[in-house]
């Protein structure tokens, strides 16, 4: 059986239970922060039974009410079993970080803000980063990251395997070479090094 | 599943000069071909590949190769060049050049005065991308001051971060396919995050990847919880699409219109080209 709505009311916070054993643990100063600029615009799920209102969903934005002062906390009131309890109070915690984001409608919808992003939970440096993310580098400043290209770093290695006598002649080649190794395949090869 | 046909593709005269071969990844409908010699390929198998036979071929395939490259001589650009003007003048193929990684960059103005807006940037690969992406931002930052027009496929390069980077036309790899049924990992791309994100085949990752598996490509975790003979097709679908989910997003990110040289100005880029042989077989079934 689905969990019963009863109703919607403002319910004194003194007379609410947070839900015993939750496993998320909310940033608190965040919710409370969106309290400040946004107020409670959603209301907090609460399950009424034997033991009283006990909060299945909410129970941090429960807390940045209560410390915000707030007398009481608007609630949706529900009638449901044990199991379904349990169930409400797992899937609302667990479905929100299930979700992802489209990147784009993310940046598009926080630069609506024109820089006051107070109470929406994000920060000047998270649209920076996604900007970063949505639109390529300038080229300029890539190749300034970058450096310049160095003329030996587009050239191919060659991978010769070879007997130790073979080995210590090449490299006693590469020496008389002014140990450039290049140079000295190129010489043995009778072409020039620079094409 | 969220794959659309014709998928991008590039075929090797080396591997696929029998008919026989050219035959079935032709079939009208199921891939977007564009063709060049495999020359390092063959010629590293001492089988160096003849310019006549390789012109032929291009002729003969010439209805359903959306480009073909000019057969390229590694260091050696006068040679590369020369053989592009026979394509062009000898055999009447006009064909998309290749300029080798470190090579001067007088040879774009060469060929863009011959009209040609469509380069392959080559020799890239096997070296490492980190000594390899400067250089291709030096050219790109290059043709955007002398040759704004100038449009680039990148032979064998599908290092993210220079494809993110520059705005290259196209860009091809055998390392894109075949993962997910040889290693048992495929690497996704997250269209929403604009990330390659690696989901390994372990019989757990794929359903805790449902949001995308199911909800972005339209496939079942539990046909893909593990890599078998059986889910080979689905794999390399579901790469396929990968492959082309991320083209979009390069697509949109770059906003690279299609060069006039060969293909007239459509369609938009950046397209990515899928190598594996076998994958395209499996992709006309």
């Amino acid at each position: 059986m689905p969990a019963t709505w009863i109703e919607t009311r403002a319910i004194p916070v003194g007379d609410l239970t947070r839900f015993p054993g939750n496993a998320r643990r909310g940033d608190v100063e965040a919710i409370r922060a969106s309290i400040r600029r946004n107020g409670q615009y959603r209301a907090i799920v609460v399950r009424q039974c034997d033991a009283g209102l006990i909060i299945l969903a909410g129970n941090h934005t429960y807390d940045a009410l209560c410390g915000e002062g707030s007398e009481t906390a608007r609630c949706e009131v529900i009638e449901c079993t044990d199991d379904e309890a349990r169930r409400i109070n797992l899937a609302d915690n667990r479905y929100a970080e299930l979700g992802s984001y489209d990147n784009q409608e993310l940046a598009d919808l926080l630069s609506a803000l024109d820089g006051d992003y107070d109470g929406s939970g994000w920060e000047s440096g998270d649209l920076d980063s996604l900007n970063a993310l949505l639109a390529p580098p300038d080229l300029d400043d890539l190749a300034k990251d970058l450096g310049d290209p160095g003329e030996k770093d587009t050239w191919p290695s060659v991978r010769i395997r070879a007997p130790h006598h073979v080995v210590a002649a090449w490299n006693d080649h590469v020496k008389a070479n002014g140990d450039d190794d290049a140079a000295a395949f190129a010489k043995l090869l009778g072409v020039d090094v620079t094409v | 599943m969220r794959l659309t046909y014709p998928v991008d593709a590039l075929v090797s005269y080396f591997y696929f000069q029998r008919d026989e071969a050219m035959a079935p990844v032709t079939k009208p409908g199921f891939l977007r071909l564009v063709g060049d010699s495999g020359a390092f390929s063959a010629y590293t198998q001492g089988k160096p590949v003849q310019l006549n036979a390789y012109a032929a071929w291009c002729k003969r395939w010439a209805g359903s190769l959306a480009w073909v490259a000019a057969l390229d001589v590694i260091g050696n650009p006068d040679a590369t060049y020369r053989n592009w003007a026979t394509f062009r003048d000898d055999y009447g193929i006009n064909a998309v050049p290749t300029l080798h990684a470190g090579g001067d960059l007088k040879w774009l103005a060469a060929y863009a005065e011959q009209g040609v807006d469509f380069i392959g940037l080559g020799g890239l690969v096997g070296l490492p991308p980190s000594r390899v992406f400067p250089w291709v931002v030096h050219v790109f930052r290059h043709a955007r001051d002398h040759h704004p027009g100038m449009r680039f496929h990148l032979w064998g390069v599908t290092n993210l971060k220079i494809l993110n980077a520059v705005p290259a036309y196209s860009a091809d790899s055998s390392g894109i396919m075949g993962a997910a049924y040889r290693f048992a990992r495929i690497d996704l791309f997250d269209p929403f995050k604009q990330a390659v994100r690696p989901v390994y085949l372990d019989g757990k990752q794929p359903y805790r990847e449902r949001d995308i598996l199911a909800g972005y490509y339209g496939v079942d975790p539990a046909l893909i919880a593990t890599s078998h003979p059986g889910n080979k097709p689905i794999l390399v679908k579901l790469s396929s699409a990968s492959t082309q989910a991320y083209a979009a997003w390069l697509q949109a990110r770059h906003k690279v219109t299609a060069p006039q040289w060969v293909l007239g100005g459509e369609p938009t880029g950046t397209r990515v080209h899928i190598v594996d042989s076998a994958a395209m077989k499996l992709l006309l079934g």
